[in-house]
């Protein structure tokens, strides 16, 4: 396998895999986004849980099978998928929560669909450049990626450690001063 | 063996990253309620009256005053808590443009004051001012500390009550540096 179509498969997948870790915290707000696009409210939940399983499964086939047809069909119907929301998103003419990536996320807009021609372009270099990997080198693959994503995570949570501990003193000299104010 | 132990070794990274999400999410909400509680370096405005628009030398400080373009004079008293924490996190050497105001009670304490926050060198350099008995603090009618009153263009222009180091940091003056052309 070429190393562009390593890198295609990686990238696809670390996304893929963070979206999923993102989502899977709080299926519901995924839920009431889509609700928000109009899915009726009763499939919305079931539906979440299809997108959340349909981003893991292709993360995992992007890292063992990226040559199979099947996994660059699943690459370019997500895409399709996410671009369809950016799009009716757009129509509503409303601020829809992403939470593409978990809560925080940004809106959903022109943005998703933009991003329709990497997604695409990433299947392209897979069809004609993918080949199997040895399901060891897969693992591994899957292990340096979920670290990464963790380690990510990890920097978000010292940044918070430290924000907390500032307001924590700002709140204390606050208190501090209150009674005799 | 080897890629079942890979596999676990990614499952269990997923574990730790969710995790760490929700940690954060905590953090953020726990901001939210501080924020929503009004503790968060949240300062009031302080009605500097007659002072507004007049020179900071007219109310017994340093002349230098008069023609700093952007200053902030810092009010503390020894009898409050928050003044003592701001007076401890005080960056040495002080901010250019930073002026700290010392209430005190005599003469005695103010040195003391200065001594126990290592400000005595800074004193005198005359950035450090010991209002002994208030005289100045009574001058500009002031009743609150730890309180800033912003100097522009060599005139007082307004004050808030600084209730905190990061609130303080957060109105110093930013200096520009300009890099010499060519």
């Amino acid at each position: 396998m070429n190393v562009l179509a390593i890198a295609a498969a990686l990238m696809t997948a670390a996304v893929l895999l963070r979206a999923a870790v993102g989502k899977v915290r709080r299926p519901g707000d995924l839920a009431a986004t889509m609700t928000h696009l109009g899915v009726p409210r009763v499939v919305t939940a079931p539906a979440a849980a299809v997108l959340i399983s349909a981003e893991l499964a292709t993360a995992a086939a992007l890292l063992f099978r990226p040559d199979a047809g099947l996994t660059q069909i699943a690459v370019v119907t997500l895409a399709a998928v996410f671009a369809a929301a950016g799009l009716r998103a757009m129509q509503l003419g409303e601020q829809v929560a992403c939470n593409c990536f978990g809560a925080g996320s940004g809106a959903l807009g022109l943005r998703q669909v933009l991003l329709l021609i990497p997604w695409a372009a990433a299947a392209a270099i897979l069809r004609f450049g993918a080949r199997a990997p040895s399901v060891q080198t897969g693992a591994a693959f899957f292990a340096a990626i979920a670290l990464g994503i963790a380690a990510l995570e990890g920097i978000g949570v010292i940044r918070g450690m430290r924000e907390a501990r500032d307001d924590r003193r700002s709140a204390e000299e606050m208190y501090e001063w209150l009674p005799s104010y | 063996m080897v890629t079942v132990l890979l596999i676990a070794v990614g499952l269990l990274a997923l574990l730790v990253a969710a995790l760490f999400s929700a940690l954060v999410e905590m953090y953020r909400d726990l901001r939210q309620v501080r924020d929503a509680l009004g503790i968060l370096d949240r300062p009031l405005n302080v009605d500097i009256g007659e002072a507004a628009g007049k020179r900071p030398s007219q109310f017994g400080l340093p002349r230098a005053l008069d023609s700093a373009g952007v200053a902030i004079v810092l009010f503390l008293t020894e009898r409050c808590t928050t003044c003592q924490a701001l007076a401890a996190g005080l960056l040495r050497p002080l901010p250019p443009d930073l002026w700290v105001v010392f209430e005190a009670r005599s003469a005695e304490s103010a040195a003391a004051m200065l001594e126990r926050y290592g400000l005595t060198e800074l004193a005198s350099h005359g950035r450090v001012i010991a209002d002994v008995e208030g005289e100045i603090g009574g001058r500009l009618d002031l009743h609150i500390a730890p309180s800033g009153f912003r100097v522009e263009n060599g005139r007082f222009t307004y004050a808030t009550t600084v209730p905190s180091t990061r609130y303080l940091r957060s109105i110093l003056p930013e200096t520009l540096r300009l890099r010499e052309a060519g």
